[in-house]
């Protein structure tokens, strides 16, 4: 158990974790429920939600983001030889950023390339969707990239899914409120929860 | 002999002149039934008791929820039950039936012509331009029951399509499917099986289990909050979209994330606005018919996180995103507005 988890935890909302640390923290957020559920707390203080637009929240990135490193089939960052440290910076890095691509459709995952719903925007040219597009970083290219930085950033990415995924929930209860459809609206919810 | 030539031609003519008064008239009465049922739709959800159980279906995967809606002594009183995954209720009541919320309302009004547009009084009867345009396409059956179908056009590309199944026993809405750029289903919900009025048991009202969230059917009304709630303010929305309600998310009373919700009556878009230490990355994620759309916006000085959530197109959530800018306060804008 963690008696001082919350500065790296903290840290790592901020995205100013280094990646030992990053690393360090999932591993001790996956054996400890405790450490979870600040992790998540945490979250849910940033986001900065009334208790009752938390309340179908079930979403705990740190645990996927715990599972894709321990799925890794290398030794622990600890135990890895030097020379094989910018591989396990890339491992680590495909890992979080595997977390990314399956938690849900992303801008950032493309590249540049049109995905169905970007051709939604057809020849729309908004300055910040190009600024956005001009912006796209390859999730697995290793060739001599930061990768720290990448799995920063694939973690924001992975945060922006989940602080989304609050709104789409509060916007699913306005919509039953405010719209003319019944409570269909509020049965959107169920795609927002984890199961 | 000559009368007699004259015959045809006038006779061609006044079946021409018939034929598109029947086809204006068949029009006019298709609006008119379009527009009732749509109205129906949003009264029924209110009036209503059903108990059945909704299949949602976005971007492929499935889910289930049993809605239970019951009106006692001009009162309802709701239970959904979600059936896959972690178990979860929610439990709203009472509401007053005849509190008529703002989305509610701009349908209710539609026969003002707001949404979908009116009939003309000329022989032709044009249909004049609302937000959507409706067609009464050939019945169908959701959930063994007969049911009556709308198609729902938008008439700009800030909104998607709709094609409503309606019960024709009771006007509740069976099935819903929204409709994309070429008609691509972007999301469809459907009864699967549904009883209506004294069949169901009121005893299905009561949660059973743990897993209880009570909720309430009103979020802050806008007349009821204060004048300005938000500092910021759209500087651009979709025509048609009127605001619905606004709202403060706080932590140890420290204001940090505000929202404000708009609707057009069927299509509802909601923007989120939180300061950050710094600019957030953009971001973009759609669920279903939900489209969201993150980025960052200097606002009076300092950054901000700009998120658009709503059932409307992509490039109409950028667009709102950015035209979000700082509120004027209204007693310098009184002030300049008397120099």
């Amino acid at each position: 158990m963690l008696d001082n988890s919350k500065e790296p935890i903290s840290a790592l909302m901020d995205g100013e974790l280094s990646e030992f640390e990053l690393h360090r923290v999932l591993k001790e957020s996956a054996g400890d429920p405790q450490v979870s559920e600040k992790f998540r707390r945490y979250q849910l203080q940033r986001s900065a939600l009334q208790d009752a637009d938390n309340r179908y929240l079930g979403l705990d990135i740190s645990q996927q983001v715990a599972a894709a490193v321990a799925d890794e089939s290398g030794p622990t960052v600890s135990e890895w030889p030097r020379w094989l440290k910018p591989a396990a910076s890339l491992a680590l890095a495909a890992s979080v950023a595997a977390v990314v691509v399956f938690s849900g459709p992303l801008l950032n995952r493309t590249n540049g390339e049109a995905t169905p719903q970007l051709a939604e925007l057809g020849a729309a040219t908004s300055p910040a969707l190009s600024a956005a597009r001009q912006n796209l970083v390859p999730v697995t290219d290793g060739a001599g990239r930061n990768t720290n930085h990448e799995a920063q950033r694939a973690i924001e990415q992975a945060l922006l899914q989940q602080r989304v995924n609050t709104y789409m929930q509060i916007h699913a209860r306005h919509a039953s409120m405010n719209g003319s459809q019944g409570a269909m609206p509020l049965a959107r919810v169920a795609s927002y929860r984890v199961q | 002999m000559m009368n007699r030539r004259m015959l045809f031609p006038l006779a061609f003519v006044w079946l021409l002149l018939a034929s598109c008064s029947a086809l204006a008239g068949a029009e006019a009465d298709e609006f008119a039934k379009a527009t009732a049922l749509m109205q129906g739709m949003t009264a029924s959800f209110r009036e209503q008791t059903y108990d059945g159980v909704l299949v949602l279906n976005r971007g492929g995967e499935m889910r289930s929820v049993r809605i239970v809606h019951v009106v006692k002594d001009g009162q309802e009183y709701e239970r959904l039950v979600y059936l896959d995954g972690k178990p979860l209720q929610v439990v709203r009541g009472a509401h007053d039936i005849d509190c008529v919320h703002v989305g509610q309302r701009l349908l209710l009004d539609s026969a003002a012509g707001h949404l979908f547009g009116h009939y003309s009084a000329g022989s032709q009867g044009t249909q004049l331009h609302g937000y959507y345009q409706l067609e009464l396409l050939a019945p169908g059956r959701v959930a063994g029951r007969p049911s009556s179908v709308v198609l729902v056009r938008p008439t700009d590309e800030h909104r998607y399509s709709y094609r409503l199944h309606l019960d024709r026993a009771s006007g509740l809405l069976l099935k819903s499917e929204v409709l994309g750029a070429g008609e691509t289903v972007l999301e469809s919900a459907q009864f699967s099986q549904i009883m209506v009025g004294d069949a169901v048991d009121p005893q299905a009202l009561e949660p059973v289990g743990d897993d209880v969230v009570f909720e309430d059917f009103h979020g802050v009304p806008v007349h009821l909050s204060k004048a300005r709630a938000t500092t910021w303010r759209l500087g651009w929305k979709p025509a048609g979209f009127m605001p619905a309600a606004h709202q403060r998310h706080a932590v140890e009373d420290q204001p940090q994330v505000s929202s404000q919700h708009f609707t057009d009556g069927l299509a509802l878009f909601s923007v989120f606005v939180e300061a950050t230490s710094k600019p957030v990355s953009v971001f973009q994620s759609r669920n279903g018919s939900t489209q969201a759309y993150v980025a960052p916006r200097k606002l009076g000085g300092t950054w901000a996180s700009v998120s658009v959530v709503g059932e409307v197109p992509l490039a109409t959530a950028v667009r709102i995103a950015e035209g979000v800018e700082p509120a004027i306060e209204q007693g310098a804008s009184t002030q300049a507005g008397q120099q």
